[in-house]
């Protein structure tokens, strides 16, 4: 219990430096935060068990902290109105020929696997 | 709204509990659905929520004050995101300078594109503002919307969108592209898709589980960074 506590402290205080940091540097305070935990992680040379357990369970119910925001976002999508397709349209064409191409830089440039652990499409596929 | 009254702490509490509420039946509903993308948590859990709006009668710009003592919370569980950065750090040296390129060139083209497109309709600025974080993690992505003037809800709601296409659209892409390399298909996944792209590729493999993440990491500090400060230079 006392380990958790210290972690969350951890986090808090991380994220404090970061909004600190924030008023000198034009960066988001949690990406200051994010490097002020990195370095202190760097400095220790491992991640304290309790704090992995604590950022794993956060990390995966991270969803539950969008659903406001998602809410708040249809009274802007509401006023596009006939611009609404176009709106879908430019992220889904955006979304795919970025991903087109990161996917073909992807196979053409990565450096050889030295592991050979190809992936077997077809399995994939249905996984 | 508030109009100078004092915070409405049980409206504030039912709504958050409500929203928690919401989040646990959808993550069953997702997970009775075998993780079918269409059941995404997100989307089940913010239709319930909406629904519950419409029922009683509560607008949502009325949910979104209720609910905002959880955005408090969003800053420092970003912070959280350190843990995965710090242990991705050998994928990302044994990716090389090129895999760190490949990351880069992607979440280069994935705003330009969004931008160019959406030249062709009459969209206000801050709406094309708040696409320019569309793949990147949404906690990061409020926050960089945030200090360049874009929507923070809007630019969640694109980010979480964009997510969810590029996952639906990665298997034909990667038949496309031929691409059978789980490292490249998880970069592909984790610069374009983020969170929820990373989420699917660890449903394909450990392997693609790990590129997808570092590429998370790498095009979301890098967005982060380069964002607010070419705003803060240029003054776009």
């Amino acid at each position: 219990m006392l380990k958790l506590t210290l972690s969350c402290v951890a986090l808090l205080l991380s994220w404090i430096a970061g909004y600190g940091l924030s008023l000198i540097i034009a960066l988001p305070p949690a990406l200051l935060g994010l490097f002020v935990l990195f370095a202190v992680l760097t400095f220790l040379g491992h991640v304290p068990e309790a704090l992995f357990d604590l950022c794993q369970f956060l990390l995966r119910h991270f969803s539950l902290f969008f659903i406001p925001p998602i809410i708040a976002a249809w009274v802007y999508v509401k006023t596009l109105q006939q611009e609404l397709w176009l709106f879908l349209l430019a992220i889904l064409l955006s979304t795919f020929l970025s991903m087109l191409i990161t996917s073909w830089l992807g196979r053409r440039f990565l450096p050889e696997d030295k592991s050979q652990d190809k992936a077997n499409t077809e399995s994939d596929n249905n996984a | 709204m508030l109009d100078g009254q004092s915070w409405p702490y049980l409206e504030s509490g039912v709504w958050v509990f409500i929203t928690l509420i919401a989040y646990m039946c959808a993550l069953y509903i997702f997970r009775v659905s075998k993780n079918n993308l269409m059941f995404h948590p997100i989307i089940i859990a913010a239709l319930m929520v909406a629904g519950l709006c419409i029922a009683s009668n509560t607008s949502f710009a009325d949910y979104a004050l209720y609910s905002s003592p959880m955005g408090w919370l969003l800053g420092p569980i970003t912070v959280a995101l350190a843990v995965p950065v710090y242990q991705q750090l050998q994928y990302l040296i044994a990716a090389g300078w090129r895999g760190f390129w490949v990351v880069l060139c992607g979440g280069m083209l994935a705003p330009v594109f969004t931008i160019l497109i959406m030249s062709l309709g009459e969209f206000s600025t801050d709406i094309k503002l708040s696409s320019l974080t569309k793949s990147i993690t949404t906690p990061l992505a409020i926050d960089t919307a945030n200090l360049i003037g874009g929507v923070p809800e809007l630019a969640a709601a694109i980010v979480i969108i964009t997510g969810l296409m590029g996952v639906l659209l990665s298997r034909l892409i990667f038949k496309i592209t031929h691409n059978n390399d789980q490292r490249a298909q998880g970069l592909a996944l984790g610069t374009i898709a983020h969170a929820i792209g990373t989420s699917h590729a660890l449903q394909l493999s450990q392997k693609t589980g790990v590129y997808s993440s570092m590429a998370l990491c790498v095009n979301g500090l890098v967005t982060a960074i380069v964002l607010p400060l070419f705003f803060y230079f240029f003054g776009a």
